[in-house]
């Protein structure tokens, strides 16, 4: 590979833009669901920014318990060779 | 005539001619054979009745070989268009054990979906089997070749249940014909749970995780696409409507996706992620209504190219580095950059996958009063897309690694584009799709707030792998295996099976020896019994008979109580 040719994944301020414009994304896609109220169905929909909070806490609640899980079926790699 | 020439039968014949030639010759039978497929099957207009194309006699048995119905003509058109990206991603391989198998594989698939009866279902449900380990075997790891022998094993297990469950069901009803089946008696639930085996089940599905990993970089692309989905077709035809299928499918679409945050081979973190989406259909066939069941093949449908494209794109990595795992990969986008590209197409697509085709499947969900199978389908949603970005991550981006890359092949690549394209195609224009599914349907997914509230979703999904990143809390990928289900049969019972194994030699000589001896003083009592004047000539007939019967079985307690 030519090392002249821009490398955006490997700069720290080209990532740290990349992160800004995704956070900035998601600001403001919590802020147009607060705006504008479209049909539900579910309840819970109803709720203030219901879809970013549940994104998060789903996958923090599914790393947490799977973390868990790790210490209980984690094994070497030989594990069957052996 | 032409018509009626079932597509199982072309791609058999194809297999045949593939495996006696080579070159040129060879790859214009592998790419054509899909399109003559699909040509057969553009011939047949159906409408809302099946069409039953081909019958025979087989003994007493009426057997259906070829119907078409709207519901098995659509997988069809799904198998062959998967055939053709497989032989094109497939080309470039010299020997033709993998294209011979892959075709019997392809071939078997159609037949079991244009199956009309259920003995001839059986029949390509074993082919599926056979034809399928042969796409393992071809690794030739030691590995592969024993976790082919495990998926051949319960495989052809599932095969056994639906003989036996046919072969019942047939008693009781008189018929053999393969349409809805009602779930109560022996038959039925045997039949179910051969289905259930090849439809990964809670409990029942460590044999795709265990197996499809370990098969080679075009096997894997191809076992992807047909056996489970043969299965939700088969289910989807017989059992519709069963509802604790809902409770099954929501199992299968959020535990797996914990194994797959704790997996390191980047195969398999697809293979856990597949199964999840198989949960999403299991949920439809169990709410069973016609909306729930085109949100189903939909699902199906859109599922099986992004899966190809994304099993395709880890092929490309296996391929090129050998490795398929976290530990050993990381950094490619500097040196596979197309593959990198439409890997993230892939990922990304799962968005759109959710808004055109898993909707229907929550939209029913809602409709039936099933709010909390809603919820979780939604939480899938968040978390496949959070652990499916583990995928590109981990394999181009991340920590950079020295290795080694052979250029993929372009037939490869053209494969992938492929792939890429139909689903930007089916993002862009899915109403081509709503229209050749079994039940009208009127719907649009791009509905402003519903688009807008499922990019939400998937981009808080993504800042919690940003972020659970950059604070060092995602699970350190480690050069580790999980123990699933499988662990069952390849530790405990492997260990009473050799244990047995190694003892029987020494049961049997000490049976030997016990025998030599009872057989001696055995011998002296017969012959005192039986001489003129003993016992036996002075008992009335029918206690000699008894006494005799009695004997036996004492000799046989005996026996067995011997240590």
């Amino acid at each position: 590979m030519n090392s002249k040719q821009p490398d955006p994944f490997n700069k720290p301020e080209s990532i740290k833009l990349m992160l800004r414009i995704f956070y900035g994304v998601c600001a403001v896609l919590v802020i147009t669901e607060l705006l504008i109220h479209g049909h539900t169905q579910h309840d819970w929909e109803k709720l203030p920014a219901f879809y970013a909070v549940f994104a998060l806490l789903v996958c923090g609640a599914l790393t947490l318990i799977a973390k868990l899980l790790a210490r209980i079926v984690k094994r070497k790699q030989d594990y069957y060779d052996a | 005539m032409l018509s009626s020439l079932p597509p199982f039968l072309v791609f058999y014949i194809a297999a045949l001619l593939v495996a006696v030639t080579r070159g040129w010759l060879r790859s214009l039978i592998l790419v054509s054979t899909p399109v003559i497929g699909g040509l057969l099957l553009l011939n047949h207009n159906i409408g809302n009745n099946p069409v039953e194309v081909l019958q025979l006699a087989f003994f007493d048995f009426q057997l259906t070989p070829y119907r078409i119905d709207k519901l098995s003509l659509l997988f069809g058109y799904l198998f062959v268009i998967a055939a053709f990206i497989g032989s094109i991603f497939s080309l470039h391989l010299k020997e033709s054990s993998q294209h011979v198998a892959g075709l019997v594989y392809v071939g078997s698939a159609l037949g079991a979906v244009f199956a009309g009866d259920l003995l001839s279902l059986f029949i390509f449900w074993e082919m599926l089997a056979v034809s399928s380990v042969f796409l393992i075997w071809a690794r030739r790891t030691d590995a592969a070749i024993a976790a082919g022998f495990r998926y051949l094993i319960i495989q052809v297990l599932s095969g056994v249940l639906l003989l036996s469950g046919t072969l019942l069901y047939f008693y009781q009803n008189g018929t053999l014909a393969f349409n809805h089946i009602e779930l109560n008696g022996l038959g039925p639930w045997l039949i179910f749970i051969a289905f259930g085996i090849k439809c990964t089940f809670p409990l029942l599905h460590s044999w795709l995780i265990d197996a499809y990993p370990e098969a080679t970089p075009t096997g894997t692309v191809f076992l992807s696409a047909f056996s489970t989905k043969v299965a939700v077709y088969a289910l989807a035809r017989a059992f519709a409507g069963t509802d604790f299928l809902v409770e099954i499918g929501a199992v299968m679409t959020l535990f797996p996706v914990l194994y797959a945050i704790i997996e390191n081979d980047l195969r398999r973190v697809l293979a856990y992620i597949m199964i999840t989406q198989i949960g999403i259909m299991v949920i439809g066939i169990g709410i069973g209504t016609e909306l729930a069941i085109n949100g189903t093949v939909a699902h199906v449908f859109i599922h099986v190219i992004y899966k190809m494209l994304l099993f395709m794109t880890m092929g490309t990595v296996l391929f090129s580095t050998g490795y398929s795992k976290i530990t050993e990969l990381g950094g490619l986008y500097k040196t596979l950059p197309k593959t990198t590209v439409l890997c993230v197409i892939g990922i990304v697509f799962l968005l759109f996958s959710g808004l055109i085709s898993k909707a229907l499947v929550m939209q029913a969900a809602i409709e039936n009063g099933h709010s909390t199978i809603w919820l979780i389908m939604l939480a899938s949603a968040a978390a496949v897309f959070f652990v499916g970005l583990k995928v590109p991550y981990y394999a181009f981006f991340a920590q950079s690694r020295d290795l080694q890359v052979q250029a993929p092949p372009k037939n490869m690549l053209i494969a992938m584009c492929l792939a890429a394209g139909l689903c930007i195609t089916l993002a862009i224009l899915p109403h081509y799709l709503y229209q050749l599914l079994p039940y009208p349907l009127d719907y649009w997914p791009y509905d402003l707030s519903h688009f807008l509230t499922h990019l939400e979703l998937v981009c808080f999904a993504t800042l919690a792998f940003v972020g659970m990143h950059l604070l060092g809390v995602f699970p350190q990928p480690k050069a580790s295996i999980n123990l699933d289900v499988d662990w069952l049969y390849r530790k405990p019972l492997k260990l009473l099976v050799l244990l047995l194994a190694a003892n029987i030699g020494n049961l049997y000589k000490s049976v030997q020896s016990e025998l030599g001896a009872i057989q001696q003083v055995t011998d002296v009592w017969l012959r005192r019994l039986l001489s003129v004047n003993g016992p036996i000539e002075r008992m009335p007939p029918s206690s000699t008979i008894i006494t005799i019967v009695l004997g036996i079985f004492v000799l046989i307690l005996l026996i067995l109580m011997m240590p």
